[in-house]
């Protein structure tokens, strides 16, 4: 009997994943028809105005070659249809398979991700615990006026002004970031910087929520060690939200961030989407979404899972 | 410390108020404030040095920096205001409603929401500008779209969260309609937390929109926007770091300005609630 | 460590070798390439003794969808990165002069008797013949519409180094049309996909081409012009002219082409740069709109040209990253150098106001039986200097008494533009003799019906010289036609030039024996060597 259920909650999720998924392909391509370039005459004349003048010939035969030529509803469905193959098509301007081109920008988007997290989770959580314990000390006043700086300032103006200062005024990293630790750590100052920002304020608010909550009170009057009230149950009570955080910062972070992958020079997905934006590439810039979408459900699904597994009352349920 | 004076407001939300009312003053005024017309060029003053009569000097086109970080003033913090704007009351709208009705409405309309939020903002922002062409109305438009989820999802919380209180049901129970309910009771309920939100998303927007124009989608030129600024003083960089700092100092304030305002706006709030 | 270092390096250049001997290399070839691998081993000894280095990187902003010659605009790339070459190359006054080719003649209207140079080999080893030339072609043909709007080709015989080529109609621009990099020649009997590997004749062969992302090329020893100075040379491609301008400081990168002209201070340090340029005949064309009420008026026409100060716009907009024009045509061709009103701010609104455009009811604006004087200018951002020029223009035609709105779009929305003929005024970057002749452009855009003739600008007087233009074969009675054509379309206010474009390249002055061209064809040849 619990065996259906199961079942039944499974195949209605993944029903819901894949609505969730058609309705996203659906609006991405319903934009890109719509925009005014001809991803053929595109194509033909390499992106770049007036070389010269591509024929009109030429162009009909490209858009035929593209499957350009169909109606935008076959053209959607088609694509879709293939993708339910496992087949996500040929990028228009590389004529690489999209899997193949989105594997290959995937790694260094996750590679930057990775680090990334790892320092903005390192940075964030003790810190904001820290500040959270010890409100309106120095240390937090410190930390919430750095903060403030951080959300305010736009991450291209970041990027701009540590590239100026350290690739060109002290020429310590490379200016086209390289696939190594050097390369990386301009762009994943960037991230830590904006995302640490938030989240020590978030990790801060959620543990001062907890503290000022009734059992804490309860327990400091029985006289049990604010140490043991702290690290035994209010972390525990915070645990859901930060990781819930830390998921959306995953996501965000996993579809490539678009402006600073752009100026570093970085060749992931988000300098990747901006590019296929550009050009048009129809097929790429689907699985693009495609991806971000599967991750942001796959993500949902850990926390969930996670979430459950920290918290009794879930796991009851 | 904030038992004793429940009424009264603390000192530096007032000093953040006046910074606003001036912040917003100067968007207002721009074109008696600016000592320059912002879109006159005049090759012979090109990069010129801040001088007496032009205070922040001359971009690469020899307009004057002041007169177009005044006007920028306009567009940033005004575009931003209507984003934030229209999107809280759409999000809100929809949050409410999905909240307080549940079912299959709340069903559809979460569905909705979270296909939203499944996009990369800024990839999708940079397609819709992209197809709608370049321009601060078509730019409004993008960021709309993209950020009503957030607001949606957060009133849509909070309805749930008093949907089912007492409160609540005794007014069903008096026979108030749906309508009425919404009205006088959620909305009054869930607006604080709104507001500070909002106040709070002035700031991000100022960057996105400044983001936007900075890759060449925001508005049209020779109109002056700070992230169209900095895009075209990018070039400068190295010979003359005035033409990005200055346009990023002013985004960077105007952000701080909100940000802290939007702050200290929770704070008081909080205290009254 | 040293020694391992050494054996890897002839490994490699053992590896690279028969990559680029191709799958022909036969036994006695093979003998031979040992040879050739141990000469380049002392070769190597030679150049670490002499400090220099063999590899450089060259970087652009744009790159081919594949390295295949047929495809788009592809050709313009492999010819810069010295893989393939044409029959013809442009000198730098944009004339075509005899290259792969040994001689062209004429022999009646319609047939042209070609010569192809003894000795020149493809990069597998192949030789380089008239039926070799003439299998390319065929391929070209049938892959790209454009080659059939160069040559015209009815038919071709080969006869051992001679190709005989039959055309469609007289054509004559036939030799300069052999200079385009889309009539380049690759080997079509080799079994090399040439999307990825195309064997030309270049001084330089395709190691590997990530797709807009970089190229690797090698030398080709047997080259026929002397074997190449470079070994390997990579270029990279970065889309953001800005990080490109950086890393050419940073010294990432040896050579950089299409820097935007604001980052051209940073270059200035001529013990470090090099800056070269030479003007070539990409102009920025403003393209009037005909069917406008106030276009159609020659008085405003006018008035707006004499708003612009060419010269300023040049050099202070541009950062002498272009050059001012008299005329249409760049005025260092043989036709260009046509005359037109000087800038003067004053005359132009003299001008309006003896036509009757005044500003009566003091708006700023002038207007002529209550009308204001209101245009917009399209234009788009990839050329870093349009958008200047027009908010300039605008500024300008604001003093006296025009309105003129700027809209910035992208290429493709200008596109659209010109399809539909909605718009006022446009600016748009373009190439105005491609192959150094000019009827291209008049054919084009100064024709009544001609494709790029957006505005419908229509002078009965032009069309007949252009129609005589296309009949004449004698050189310096073209250059004389043509400049009649330009004096006339400039009189009439036809089209406005401003400038043309240098073909800008900054590199370090490391890099010794590199030549600059005005055509936009040519990059990296066997000359180019690296002092350390």
């Amino acid at each position: 009997m619990r065996g259906v259920q199961v079942l039944k909650r499974i195949s209605e999720s993944l029903i819901q994943t894949i609505i969730l998924l058609i309705g996203v392909t659906l609006i991405t391509f319903f934009i890109l028809y719509l925009s005014p370039g001809n991803p053929a005459e595109k194509w033909l004349s390499g992106g770049d105005g007036h070389a010269g003048i591509v024929s009109e010939e030429a162009i009909r035969e490209q858009e035929i070659k593209m499957g350009l030529d169909r109606p935008f509803l076959i053209q959607y469905k088609d694509w879709l249809l293939r993708v339910f193959q496992g087949d996500l098509g040929e990028s228009m301007i590389t004529g690489k398979p999209v899997l193949d081109e989105l594997m290959e920008k995937a790694v260094p988007t996750i590679e930057l991700t990775a680090v990334s997290l790892f320092f903005t989770i390192l940075i964030s959580i003790p810190l904001g615990i820290y500040c959270a314990v010890y409100k309106d000390g120095w240390l937090d006043n410190g930390v919430r006026f750095f903060s403030f700086l951080g959300i305010s300032l736009p991450s291209f103006l970041i990027s701009l002004l540590l590239l100026w200062f350290f690739c060109l005024k002290l020429g310590w990293f490379p200016v086209i970031a390289t696939r190594d630790w050097k390369g990386m750590v301009l762009p994943v100052t960037v991230f830590v910087i904006q995302c640490s920002s938030k989240f020590t304020r978030q990790v801060r608010a959620v543990v001062i929520e907890q503290l000022g909550k009734e059992y804490v009170k309860g327990a400091i009057a029985r006289g049990v060690k604010k140490r043991t009230i702290l690290f035994s149950h209010v972390l525990k009570n915070c645990m859901i939200p930060i990781l819930s955080w830390c998921g959306i910062y995953l996501g965000m972070m996993l579809g490539g961030a678009a402006v600073i992958e752009n100026i570093f020079s970085w060749n992931g997905l988000g300098k990747m989407a901006v590019d296929a934006v550009t050009s048009l590439d129809y097929y790429l810039i689907q699985g693009f979404i495609l991806w971000i979408a599967v991750m942001f459900l796959a993500i949902n699904f850990i926390i969930d899972l996670l979430s459950a597994f920290l918290d009794p009352r879930i796991r009851k349920n | 410390m904030k038992k004793s004076h429940k009424k009264k407001i603390p000192k530096s939300f007032l000093i953040l108020c006046i910074l606003i009312v001036l912040l917003l003053g100067t968007a207002i005024f721009a074109p008696l404030l600016a000592p320059h017309d912002p879109n006159k060029t005049e090759l012979s003053l090109s990069l010129l040095k801040p001088c007496k009569e032009y205070p922040l000097g001359c971009d690469a086109m020899g307009r004057c920096m002041l007169s177009r970080i005044l006007y920028g003033a306009r567009v940033s913090i005004f575009s931003s205001l209507a984003i934030v704007f229209i999107v809280s009351f759409i999000g809100t709208l929809i949050g409410v409603f999905s909240g307080y009705f549940g079912g299959i409405t709340d069903k559809i309309l979460s569905k909705c929401i979270s296909i939203m939020q499944a996009f990369p903002k800024m990839i999708l922002a940079i397609a819709i500008a992209g197809v709608m062409g370049i321009g601060i109305e078509n730019t409004i438009f993008a960021l709309c779209i993209v950020e009503w989820a957030e607001y949606a999802r957060l009133s849509r919380s909070l309805t749930m969260g008093i949907r089912n209180q007492t409160f609540i049901k005794a007014a069903r129970v008096c026979g108030e309609s749906h309508f009425s309910i919404i009205i006088r009771q959620i909305i009054p309920n869930v607006i604080p937390t709104l507001i500070v939100n909002a106040s709070l998303g002035i700031a991000s927007m100022i960057m996105e929109v400044a983001a936007l124009s900075y890759l060449g989608l925001g508005v049209r030129s020779p109109m002056a926007e700070w992230g169209a600024m900095m895009n075209a003083g990018r070039n400068y960089l190295q010979t003359d770091t005035r033409l990005v700092i200055i346009p990023g100092a002013a985004i960077f304030l105007t952000a701080v300005i909100f940000n802290l305002f939007g702050d200290k706006l929770r704070d008081v709030l909080d205290g009254r609630v | 460590m040293k020694r391992w270092k050494k054996s890897a390096a002839l490994v490699i250049t053992a590896m690279m070798m028969t990559g680029c001997g191709g799958d022909q290399a036969e036994t006695d070839t093979q003998t031979q390439e040992s040879t050739k691998t141990e000469t380049a081993n002392l070769q190597d000894i030679q150049t670490q003794a002499d400090a220099l280095r063999d590899t450089a990187v060259f970087a652009d902003t744009q790159a081919p969808t594949s390295l295949d010659l047929t495809q788009s605009w592809n050709s313009w790339y492999t010819s810069r990165y010295g893989i393939t070459e044409t029959l013809y190359k442009l000198d730098n006054n944009l004339e075509a002069q005899p290259f792969l080719a040994e001689s062209c003649e004429q022999v009646d209207d319609t047939t042209w008797k070609i010569t192809i140079k003894e000795g020149i080999t493809f990069q597998n080893g192949n030789p380089l013949t008239a039926e070799a030339v003439k299998g390319c072609w065929e391929r070209t043909m049938e892959k790209n519409a454009r080659f059939n709007e160069l040559l015209f080709i009815d038919s071709m015989s080969a006869d051992g180094q001679v190709l005989t080529v039959k055309t469609t109609k007289p054509v004559t621009t036939f030799i300069s049309a052999l200079t385009e990099p889309l009539t380049g020649i690759i080997d079509v009997t080799a079994q090399e996909d040439p999307e990825t590997h195309p064997i030309g004749t270049g001084p330089f062969c395709a190691v590997s081409y990530e797709v807009k992302s970089k190229c690797e090329v090698e030398r080709y020893e047997d080259y026929w012009g002397g074997t190449p100075k470079l070994k390997h040379v990579t270029f990279q491609v970065i889309s953001d002219p800005s990080a490109m301008a950086m890393a050419q400081q940073s010294g990432e990168i040896d050579l950089s082409v299409s820097i935007p002209s604001t980052s051209l201070a940073l270059f200035e340090d001529t013990s470090k740069y090099v800056i070269d340029g030479v003007a070539g005949s990409r102009g920025q064309v403003i393209y009037l709109n005909f069917e406008n009420e106030f276009l159609q008026d020659e008085v405003i026409r006018k008035a707006i040209n004499k708003s612009i100060d060419k010269e300023n716009y040049a050099e202070i907009l541009n950062h002498n990253a272009s050059v001012s024009t008299t005329g249409l045509y760049p005025d260092f061709m043989e036709f260009g150098g046509a005359q037109s009103e000087e800038y003067d701010l004053e005359g132009a609104k003299q001008l309006l106001e003896d036509a009757g455009y005044t500003d009566s009811d003091g708006d700023g604006i002038a207007e002529k039986d209550g009308k204001n004087i209101e245009l917009t200018i399209n234009t788009y951002s990839t050329k870093a200097e349009l958008v200047p020029y027009c908010e300039e223009l605008a500024s300008k035609l604001g003093e006296i008494g025009i309105s003129l709105e700027v809209d910035t779009t992208d290429y493709d929305t200008l596109v659209e533009y010109e399809r539909t003929g909605e718009f006022d005024m446009m600016m748009i970057s373009t190439t105005m003799c491609p192959t150094g002749n000019a009827q291209y452009f008049a054919d084009l855009a100064f024709r009544t019906d001609g494709s790029m003739n957006y505005g419908h600008y229509s002078n009965p007087e032009v069309d007949s010289l252009i129609d005589e233009l296309d009949q004449e074969f004698d050189v310096e009675r073209q250059a004389e036609i043509a400049k009649e054509i330009q004096q006339k379309v400039v009189d009439d206010t036809g089209y406005i030039v401003v400038g043309h474009s240098k073909f800008i390249i900054v590199y370090s002055t490391q890099v010794k024996g590199f030549q600059t061209n005005p055509s936009e064809y040519y990059l990296l040849d066997a000359n180019v060597w690296i002092e350390e």
